[in-house]
């Protein structure tokens, strides 16, 4: 009874999924052609040059990856993976499950490939902003006819700080991998840590972590990964990359130190170096809110001598403005009393005609007066 | 009893004070006194009829003759009704005046119901806000709809939907992006803010497994 009620609740959450989620979804592409110097295990260092495809499905409650990787590291040695991850939270702003899954498989030249599935189920706390997260997975597989099992725990936190993303983790895994990776069953444990940080064309993370495993290798070792991704034109980025990454027994991928540097191509745009920077003599208008009552009003106007506002708030009554460094706040300071929402604003520099400020939205009151939309946090 | 008397006097100065921010003053008598009859009826309706002494006095303030002004009330006074009924159960008079914004720039009541019920439990000023502002920039409303329900959905911030409001029309005005690809774009910029946030995503490749593995690609 309980397992039907289960069953029905993740029915309807896979539902609402279709209703809503599907509808608002983002989908993304891209290709990428890269080279790379390249140190596998078993393998003599060398230059390898590579091309891949990513999709990203993206919706509001659930993401999908899918991806494609070939490398040809010798004439006669080829590598090839492909990759499918699947994820699917609860309810926004604050889920609390998230159910995921992975597919993979791995080739070589001269070797038998490795496709393995797994899956995982995780209480989530917090929102996306800053949480953690508890889980339990497991899978298995698949090289050559020899079939490997593979259980894992999972602790993940996240904390994002305007730009900037920080994550820990930490995992426990037992595995039976197939023979040819390691004699014995293998557990060990993880640890990482990573840091990113994303700003319109440009995009930067560094992750690393130990690894302490009980047999079948090096008691601790460690791996680091470093990327940088920059869009120098709105469908073009170089992407640099360089890491140390350790065996994946159940992905059958092996222990890997490279440098690498890429282009990627993607048909949606994207900010990028190229994108044109806004004049900055034109007066701009921010709102912050200090506390549930106030808000600071700042006005950028570098050239100015002068500066009135007047809006809804003032009940149209125009008010000075004072210097305050290379902006211009309302005189006092402490910020004034104002609602959240929508508010209309018109802006005077050195006597001037009441303008808009450059970077809000204008709407038209009568033929000949017009007035800047602001939101109010 | 002196604590008694001095909170009937701050409530007797408060509610004149409330009685001030609603009394219009028009271009003639007869709009002033128009006007205040509207003024009175929502009130008695239980309308945040602050919203139609700001309209009103903005009419008054761009020079509208005295029957626009009228008109203008009165059309403040109708969406204020309806967008209460919208967006219910939420109560609050700057929600209800958010909501008629949203209403003056033609956008549908079945949107202001899917955001009422995406937020159930908090207010909605600003999503509200942020919408009006998308559809002034010229965003097709049922688009800029989407953005705003999917961006609660996935837990957004009022800041940033403050910073999507504002910047949309800056990229439109400063640098000659079109609405529709701008929203878009300043959407799609927020997705690695917002939920679903990868758990794993640091070492997704390391661990084995992750919603989305968002490090580099391994040769």
């Amino acid at each position: 009874m309980r397992r039907a009620r289960l069953f029905s609740y993740f029915i309807c959450q896979l539902g609402s999924l279709a209703s809503s989620g599907f509808l608002g979804a983002q989908v993304e592409s891209s290709l990428e052609i890269g080279a790379s110097r390249l140190r596998q295990a078993n393998v003599p260092s060398g230059n390898s040059f590579s091309g891949g495809a990513t999709i990203d499905w993206l919706g509001e409650r659930g993401q999908l990856r899918a991806t494609a990787l070939a490398s040809r590291q010798t004439e006669s040695r080829w590598t090839g993976q492909a990759a499918l991850f699947g994820s699917l939270i609860g309810n926004s702003p604050s889920p609390w499950w998230q159910l995921d899954v992975a597919a993979s498989n791995y080739a070589q030249t001269s070797a038998l490939p490795t496709t393995s599935a797994e899956g995982a189920a995780r209480a989530r706390l917090g929102s996306g902003l800053r949480g953690a997260a508890l889980g339990l997975g497991g899978g298995a597989s698949v090289t050559g006819g020899h079939t490997g099992g593979v259980q894992r725990a999972l602790g993940d936190g996240w904390w994002m700080l305007g730009p900037e993303r920080f994550v820990a983790s930490f995992g426990w895994t037992h595995t039976s991998p197939p023979k040819a990776f390691a004699p014995s069953a293998v557990s060990y444990a993880d640890a990482a840590g990573g840091w990113r940080h994303e700003a319109g064309a440009l995009s930067l993370g560094i992750s690393g972590g130990f690894r302490f495993q009980s047999s079948g290798g090096p008691d601790v070792d460690s791996w680091q990964l470093v990327d940088g991704t920059a869009w120098f034109a709105p469908h073009a980025a170089l992407v640099l990359t360089a890491g140390r990454t350790l065996a994946d027994y159940v992905r059958g991928t092996p222990r890997t130190t490279w440098a690498g540097v890429s282009l990627r191509l993607s048909p949606s745009a994207h900010f990028s170096l190229a994108h044109r920077t806004p004049d900055r003599s034109l007066p701009r208008l921010a709102v912050t809110r200090i506390n549930a009552e106030r808000v600071e009003i700042e006005i950028t106007a570098p050239n100015a001598a002068t500066v009135e506002l007047m809006a809804d708030f003032t009940e149209w009554q125009p008010i000075k403005l004072e210097r305050a460094g290379g902006v211009w706040r309302v005189a006092g300071g402490g910020g004034r009393p104002i609602t959240s929402g929508l508010h209309r604003v018109s802006i005077r520099v050195d006597g001037g005609p009441w303008t808009v400020p450059s970077n809000l939205p204008r709407a038209d009151a009568s033929p000949d007066a017009s007035f800047g939309l602001v939101t109010v946090p | 009893m002196r604590r008694a008397g001095l909170v009937a006097c701050c409530f007797a100065l408060h509610a004149a004070a409330a009685q001030d921010s609603l009394r219009f003053s028009g271009p003639d008598a007869e709009t002033s006194r128009q006007v205040s009859q509207i003024i009175e009826s929502a009130v008695a309706a239980g309308l945040p009829a602050s919203q139609i002494v700001a309209k009103a006095n903005l009419a008054v303030l761009v020079r509208a003759p005295g029957p626009r002004i009228v008109e203008t009330a009165r059309a403040v006074a109708g969406r204020l009704e309806v967008a209460r009924r919208s967006i219910m159960p939420h109560e609050l008079p700057n929600d209800i005046v958010n909501a008629e914004e949203a209403l003056s720039y033609n956008v549908p009541t079945d949107i202001l119901r899917q955001i009422s019920k995406a937020s159930p439990k908090a207010p909605i000023a600003v999503p509200l806000s942020v919408l009006t502002q998308l559809v002034v920039t010229r965003v097709p409303v049922d688009r800029a709809g989407q953005i705003v329900l999917a961006m609660l959905h996935r837990g957004a911030t009022p800041a940033q939907l403050q910073a999507l409001g504002n910047g949309v029309d800056a990229d439109v005005r400063l640098l000659g992006a079109a609405a529709l690809d701008a929203a878009n774009l300043r959407y799609k910029n927020l997705n690695p803010f917002l939920a679903p946030m990868p758990a794993s995503a640091a070492n997704a490749d390391n661990l084995g497994l992750s919603s989305s593995p968002t490090g580099p690609k391994k040769p």
